[in-house]
């Protein structure tokens, strides 16, 4: 079946979350992946990133998104937590000043870490929260525009713009690599998250069935 | 005082567990499990085994303690993960040579670095590499491979082939052959030779039960037994101890050697015509950052840049530079480079690992199969100029590795000699690499015979004239591009082929009891330094003893089972098709689910 060869999508992205410890990432990821519409019921293929599937120009993108396990809590994200990230979203609480403060070191270290191409997103989580707001919203909107990142205001309690602020991201990351595929005169849809990156020898898959004769060069990285 | 039962894990003790399954054993981790802030509002007073060092063994460890439900607080000195198994990029290897240099990093002496000024400030820039301090390849059937899958820091890793293995002999590098198939085509082995080759196979891959064949030999040298017993010249005994074995010279044991022979064997076919892997953007670097992020999904708590000052057995409180003190009720786990100050136990470490990594500007795709970035090549005992006694193994990576950019390459090389013969021999291969590169390089003029004539040897000739310059002025002209060198001597307390003995932590046990007054470090275990083994098996095989050492058994080492999809739970255990496919390729071969293969010889 097209299970096996992981083409049950024709690009897959994938996206990190970042920022402080209780500003909601791991809010955001359940409420955007558990309401699913995707006909792909399996939608968690980690016990720590979970996928959705969504449709851009009648192609099948798979987000998996990351979410960093509690390493943020002492900054110590793996390096390689960002490999083969094509987008992320800093996530900050609009009623905690620090946690937006932070951003500037989510951002760096990032950028450090992270494919040059990267697409980023900044979200001020927590928008339910209106009467205790300590970071207002123009601020938060002057410093993405200055860093030329995507900007919302979600609440992952309610689940105001949560899917927007995936979806726009996804959508930037769509347009980064179908420009970067027309560049190139790609071929390759086949499902390689990596459109933005250097040509790569291909990736063996360890989780199917070994010793089919199957598949020993899929181009499934996942 | 040990539980040897089994406590329930983070994922199992939060509420929401019991409503996904009702049968706690084995473990089932509920989807998204991982993503329920799993981490208390403060920095934990109290663990149940703190770890020090992110490498390899210490990272394993990490994520099987924590989802067997310990409660794991792993630290590292460093601003970056990996310790002994780092990888790094060349702004990190700078810092890390000073440091060497300046004695603060122990087990590592020696270093010397060249960096060219194209990295940094000119074409290239620091990040662009990811430099291994012990660069290792993965066997497609290993037990590392099967936590792998088992644990899913699989997911987190992405892995490439390795199928080529060269063996350096008579000035040249030749390409193993090793299938069926290929000893059967192969227009230069003689008859009797394919048949003896065929012969040893067949028996290598069931060879423990075979008492009768090896144990004779138990004592003596495996070329004797392969000359001996199996009639092998040569050049296929060196093939088998060093390529396909990765043995480290000609007084390697049998049944040592024996079982690394089989590893290559039963590896190939496993997951295509290739018996390893290699992880892409590092080697051990980036598994052991797999394996703690597994460890922190399983509610470990990681911090880097927190040196521990002292352990003490009595109050069981561990100290911390920056003051902060944690109770620890189990152990206390510390990688040797990571011992504190006026430690006292540290084990001794008396082998020595000489390694030199080599970034060149050229992409010598010559070395690798078609669509692969890896390759390992090896120099026998008496191939090099400078009489190398031990071997000399390079493993190559290419710029589809993600290590290194578009048009460079990564040479790690390594010897198990002692002493100052050892830079010697390291040299030498270096040297010979160099030169096939060259040659290379420059029969890519070859379609030109005005230019490039080829001489009786082998060896391109060419025509000075036609190029308007000496021949002399030719040669410095295609000198390689070094961008980077690094030279360095690593001491580990385990020997070539310790891998699979675990007393080497038996030293640590004894020294828990001994009580040295002032010491900083009384009470606490010691891990064990990379050894010069190029394959990860050494590293489950310690996991597992420290785990058996704080858990009280072994049973339950990454005894888990995420919830999942109809996905096989694929297990590195042996399988008779897969020893099939490891040497045949046709359909001559009736298996019964033995594990013993007896192929037909059809010459």
């Amino acid at each position: 079946s097209s299970e096996d060869y992981g083409y049950d999508y024709d690009l897959l992205f994938k996206i990190v979350l970042i920022g402080d410890s209780g500003v909601g990432k791991s809010n955001l990821l359940s409420r955007f992946t558990k309401n699913e519409f995707n006909m792909d019921s399996k939608s968690t293929i980690g016990v720590e990133f979970a996928t959705r599937t969504l449709e851009i120009d009648g192609k099948r993108i798979k987000a998996q998104i990351w979410d960093t396990a509690g390493q943020e809590r002492y900054r110590a994200i793996t390096s390689a937590y960002y490999r083969g990230a094509v987008g992320a979203l800093i996530v900050y609480d609009i009623s905690k000043s620090s946690s937006y403060e932070n951003c500037n070191h989510w951002l760096s270290e990032l950028r450090e870490n992270a494919d040059d191409n990267v697409a980023v997103g900044l979200i001020g989580n927590k928008s339910d929260l209106a009467h205790l707001r300590a970071v207002p919203t123009e601020e938060s909107k002057t410093f993405a525009q200055e860093n030329q990142l995507l900007f919302t205001e979600t609440s992952a309690l309610n689940s105001e713009n949560v899917d927007k602020a995936f979806e726009e991201l996804i959508n930037t990351i769509y347009q980064k690599v179908s420009k970067h595929q027309m560049d190139l005169g790609d071929s390759s849809a086949n499902g390689n998250a990596n459109g933005a990156s250097a040509p790569n020898g291909p990736t063996i898959s360890l989780t199917p069935t070994p010793n089919e004769n199957k598949k020993a060069n899929g181009n499934n990285c996942c | 005082m040990l539980s040897p039962e089994r406590r329930p894990s983070m994922a199992e003790r939060r509420p929401s567990f019991f409503s996904f399954t009702q049968n706690p054993s084995p473990l089932v981790v509920p989807h998204l499990a991982g993503i329920e802030d799993p981490l208390p509002a403060t920095t934990p007073d109290k663990v149940d085994v703190l770890i020090a060092g992110t490498g390899m063994v210490e990272s394993v460890l990490a994520a099987a303690l924590a989802w067997q439900g310990s409660n794991v607080l792993h630290i590292d000195k460093n601003d970056y993960y990996g310790d002994t198994s780092a990888t790094l990029t060349v702004d990190q290897i700078k810092r890390w040579v000073n440091e060497v240099n300046e004695g603060s990093v122990s087990c590592y002496k020696n270093a010397k670095l060249y960096v060219s000024t194209l990295i940094g400030s000119g074409k290239y820039s620091s990040r662009d590499f990811g430099i291994d301090l012990s660069p290792k390849i993965l066997f497609a059937k290993s037990d590392l491979l099967s936590i792998l899958i088992k644990s899913r820091v699989h997911q987190y890793l992405e892995f490439q082939s390795l199928s080529n293995f060269h063996t350096y002999e008579n000035d040249c590098f030749e390409k193993l052959t090793n299938t069926k198939q290929e000893i059967f085509t192969d227009q230069n082995l003689p008859l009797m030779t394919k048949r003896n080759l065929m012969k040893f196979i067949k028996f290598v891959l069931n060879w423990e039960a075979q008492t009768e064949i090896w144990q004779p030999y138990a004592e003596r040298t495996m070329s004797d037994f392969l000359g001996e017993k199996f009639k092998l010249e040569k050049p296929q005994v060196f093939e088998l101890i060093f390529s396909i074995g990765l043995c480290y010279d000609l007084n390697v044991k049998v049944p040592e050697a024996l079982q690394r022979i089989r590893r290559y064997l039963t590896s190939f076919d496993v997951y295509g015509p290739f018996p390893a892997l290699c992880s892409k953007y590092g080697g051990p670097g980036e598994l052991s950052q797999g394996f703690c992020r597994s460890a922190a999904v399983g509610g470990a708590t990681y911090k880097l840049n927190e040196k521990l000052v002292s352990f003490n057995p009595t109050t069981k409180v561990a100290t911390f530079q920056d003051g902060s003190k944690v109770e620890v009720s189990e152990k206390v786990i510390i990688s040797p480079t990571q011992a504190p100050k006026d430690s006292k136990h540290v084990p001794q470490q008396q082998y020595q690992v000489h390694r030199l990594t080599c970034i060149v500007e050229n992409p010598c795709t010559e070395w690798f199969n078609e669509g692969e970035s890896a390759a390992m090549v090896v120099f026998p005992p008496g191939s090099l100029k400078s009489g190398n006694k031990e071997v000399v193994q390079a493993f190559i990576l290419g710029a589809g590795s993600e290590i290194c950019p578009e048009g460079t390459i990564v040479w790690y090389l390594s010897t198990t000699e002692q002493g100052p013969r050892a830079e010697m021999d390291i040299d030498a291969a270096l040297e010979a690499m160099e030169m096939a590169l060259l040659r290379e390089s420059s029969s890519g003029l070859e379609n030109d015979e005005e230019i490039v004539q080829l001489t009786g040897n082998g060896h391109t000739i060419v025509n000075s004239v036609k190029l308007g310059q000496s021949f002399k002025e030719y040669v410095p002209r295609e000198r390689l591009q070094f961008l980077f060198k690094l030279y360095y001597t690593q001491y580990t307390s385990t020997p070539p082929f310790g891998v699979v003995n675990s007393s080497f932590f038996d030293v640590n046990q004894d020294l828990e009891k001994k009580y040295i007054p002032g010491a900083s470090d009384n009470g606490v275990i010691y891990t064990t330094m990379p050894s010069a083994e190029i394959s990860y098996d050494e590293v489950v095989t310690a996991a597992k003893v420290l785990y058996e050492k704080i858990v009280g058994s072994d049973d339950d080492f990454f005894d888990l089972d995420f919830e999942d999809e109809d996905e096989i739970q694929a297990s590195g255990v042996a399988n008779a098709e897969q020893f099939e496919n490891a040497i045949d390729d046709d359909d001559d071969v009736n298996m019964e689910g033995s594990g013993e293969f007896v192929g037909e010889m059809e010459i």
